[in-house]
């Protein structure tokens, strides 16, 4: 890990220049500039792409993905939306996109089994609460699950979801409000 | 079961939601750096081979050629005996390419205007060249050299910045670069290192 990425991780702000002195230089081809908005941000673009891939290698591949992706744009990002949310939009629909793209290969492979591997597992199977959750938070449609992990487990706002997911914030809220619901049924022998 | 428990339930259970290793940043960063900055060392040395290889071809014959045809250095009485001292120092054609290449980078980086209405086009032009150049050398032998690296490495960032000027650039862009040469001390480490290379063997 490095010093900027745990720095970042403790949400402590690190030293060097600024963001869009960063952007600028990147811009007109620095290299170094490159690598500090890299060692800035990866950890947490990384983390999430895992959250929504769940496994490892490819999270990296799409890690990789994203910046190659973000950099080749970077000189069309005008500073509306702040940088961490437009590189975490293109991370999300990174993303999304290879999970539709998996998802496509599984069902075309699979056509039998589908409705049980996405049943809410019982009491009995996954005795822990957080498993349960996991599952449960799993089972969501995408968009609700998308919602879910950014608002409740990322931390950002139906703002940034809505300019992240390309949605009102008002469609992110009542996404949020239905996702509760559904994860409420899925709990209710814990309550 | 209340908003406020599920939602202290899902806090509780977040932290622990898909949790990733750590991932191996630096070598993600490398295929990040070659995909976005450019073709992979190997290839840019297959490019740029040629054009390095075909300039020592002359070089070399021409130096046997005057060799061979004229009368000893040291017996000319207008030259230097400084001059005859390197040039026996530098036999290496290599080394020989890289002397001239330090000398003319720091000449080139001289000559950065202060203003982006006094830019010639002659100098993205010949940053150009030198980019490419710096580019081959670091994909050589003369790399291996630790300092001479990291010399070679700052000066293609840096003309890989003085390559994007254009006549249009604003004011802001050439002082990027000046800063970067300023913080890197570029032009007085190019006079360092050509004269370092010019009395050893790398």
């Amino acid at each position: 890990m490095t010093t900027s990425a745990i720095a970042l991780e403790k949400g402590t702000p690190d030293a060097g220049p600024d963001e869009w002195t960063l952007i600028t230089r990147t811009v007109q081809g620095d290299r170094v500039s490159a690598r500090t908005l890299y060692d800035r941000h990866a950890m947490r673009v990384h983390r999430v792409v895992f959250r929504i891939c769940g496994d490892d290698e490819l999270a990296c591949d799409l890690t990789q993905d994203v910046f190659v992706r973000a950099f080749g744009q970077l000189g069309s990002f005008r500073g509306d939306a702040a940088f961490t949310t437009w590189l975490h939009r293109i991370a999300v629909t990174t993303a999304l996109n290879q999970m539709r793209k998996v998802k496509r290969i599984r069902e075309h492979e699979e056509s039998i089994g589908e409705e049980d591997r996405h049943a809410a597992p019982s009491r009995e199977a996954d005795p822990d609460l957080k498993v349960r959750l996991h599952a449960a938070i799993d089972a969501l449609p995408e968009g609700l699950r998308m919602t879910v992990l950014l608002h409740d487990v990322e931390g950002y706002t139906h703002v940034e979801i809505g300019e992240m997911l390309g949605i009102a914030e008002g469609t992110s809220k009542a996404r949020l409000f239905e996702a509760r619901g559904k994860l409420r049924v899925a709990l209710a022998d814990f309550a | 079961m209340t908003d406020e428990r599920l939602q202290e339930m899902i806090k509780e259970a977040a932290a622990s939601y898909r949790v990733p290793k750590d991932p191996p940043f630096d070598a993600m960063w490398a295929r990040i750096e070659r995909e976005h900055f450019g073709a992979s060392p190997a290839r840019r040395w297959l490019v740029a081979a040629a054009g390095i290889a075909a300039t020592l071809l002359v070089g070399i014959g021409i130096g046997r050629y005057t060799a061979a045809a004229g009368p000893s250095l040291a017996g000319d009485a207008g030259v230097p005996t400084a001059a005859i001292e390197r040039s026996s120092n530098l036999a290496d054609p290599l080394q020989r390419t890289t002397s001239a290449y330090l000398d003319d980078a720091e000449v080139l980086l001289a000559s950065l205007p202060k203003d982006s209405r006094g830019l010639d086009p002659s100098f993205v032009t010949n940053a150009r060249e030198m980019l490419t150049r710096t580019r081959v050398l670091l994909d050589s032998p003369v790399a291996s050299d630790p300092q001479l690296r990291e010399v070679l490495e700052d000066l293609e960032l840096v003309l890989a910045q003085a390559v994007r000027l254009r006549a249009a650039s604003r004011a802001q862009d050439l002082t990027f670069i000046a800063e970067a040469m300023d913080e890197r001390d570029m032009v007085p480490r190019l006079r360092t290192a050509a004269a370092s290379l010019s009395h050893s063997d790398y």
